[in-house]
């Protein structure tokens, strides 16, 4: 009688793990991250600033089917995977003026952990997560455009000839 | 000079030459030259137009050909009034100096009765007004044309697609042009 309870309550737990499993990912032990990086250069053709990272994960447990999620000013955003799974891609954007300058780390948690920091959100716990790996670039910042641009230049040049020709003129004309 | 017996007016070759130096008419060879002036300056904004404000040639040619061939009419139409109205007061401006010098040209020993000199002087104070004015009419109205199409075209009508932008901007500066060069100073 108590054998097959047991054995029910075992494939129960089993079950249960294997769908949180499911919910969140397989974990990533021992990450080895290589990542190509673009960030906004200029104002002139874009009105916000975009940061996309482009990465590699090799992770020495050889996950099939890895989430991974990076921590972006204080919110989650899942990383979007390639259809065989070997690249990554994060990208977010961000205003001009509130972009962040200079080295930026963003926090990346695997479907594990990431469950453990949500659940710890919902419960109200305090304590901290580490996160897996870290992707780390630099971003030099916006050109927002020549302080004097070409045709201002260009107009003054000629406004300029002009007011010399109409002078010339109106002495001529007296 | 003319001789008038009776009802008829004879008019001399003197006073046909000075009725066409102080007319508004300008000679073939000047209205070649100011045709040609102003074609060059008139296509001058379509490189602009092409490279900057990214227009097709092939998309907008025959546009650019029409509006082209307007703002040619145009200036040339500017350049014609402009020098009328500097031809006289270059003429009046450089009176004494082109009298100096047509009198040191001529030697001493020279007796030219005083008819001829005054005829010289004339004929050298005409050629000079004729000169000056044609050549700073061309340069004044470049210069001007230039500075509207570049204030028209990045700063008044920068929000319209490029071509009205072109349209507007060449019609409405050769237009000024033609408009300000009617004006009597």
């Amino acid at each position: 009688m108590g054998g097959p309870i047991i054995s029910i309550i075992q494939l129960s737990f089993l079950l249960i793990v294997l769908v949180s499993h499911q919910t969140h990912g397989e974990q990533c032990v021992s990450p080895k991250v290589t990542s190509d990086i673009y960030t906004t250069p200029e104002t002139l053709l874009s009105t916000e600033t975009v940061y996309i990272v482009e990465f590699t994960l090799d992770c020495s447990n050889k996950p099939k089917e890895l989430n991974l999620y990076a921590k972006v000013d204080d919110s989650f955003i899942q990383v979007t995977k390639s259809l065989d799974n070997k690249r990554y891609q994060l990208s977010w954007t961000s205003s001009h003026s509130q972009a962040p300058v200079g080295l930026i780390t963003v926090d990346v948690y695997d479907g594990e952990t990431y469950g453990k920091v949500k659940q710890a959100v919902r419960s109200g716990e305090t304590s901290e997560y580490e996160a897996n790996f870290q992707l780390e670039f630099n971003h030099k910042g916006v050109w927002k455009g020549a302080w004097l641009k070409s045709e201002l230049l260009a107009l003054t040049v000629v406004g300029l000839v002009w007011f010399l020709a109409y002078r010339h003129k109106n002495y001529i004309c007296s | 000079m003319s001789s008038g017996k009776g009802k008829q007016t004879i008019i001399t070759k003197d006073d046909e030459l000075l009725l066409q130096n102080f007319s508004r008419n300008v000679t073939f060879k000047s209205s070649i030259n100011f045709y040609m002036n102003a074609l060059i300056v008139s296509v001058t904004p379509l490189w602009l137009f092409w490279k900057i404000h990214q227009m097709d040639p092939l998309e907008f040619g025959i546009i650019w050909i029409i509006m082209t061939l307007l703002s040619t009419w145009l200036v040339s139409f500017a350049y014609r009034n402009s020098k009328y109205v500097l031809k006289h007061k270059f003429a009046q401006k450089r009176e004494d100096a082109v009298a100096r010098e047509v009198l040191k040209s001529i030697p001493d020993d020279k007796k030219m009765p005083k008819k001829e000199k005054d005829e010289r002087i004339l004929w050298k104070k005409n050629e000079v007004a004729e000169f000056e004015s044609t050549t700073f009419a061309i340069f004044y109205n470049n210069v001007l044309y230039i500075f509207l199409t570049i204030l028209f075209s990045f700063y008044v009508l920068r929000s319209l697609n490029p071509n009205f932008n072109y349209m507007l901007s060449v019609g409405c500066s050769a237009g000024l042009l033609a408009l300000f060069s009617t004006g009597t100073h």
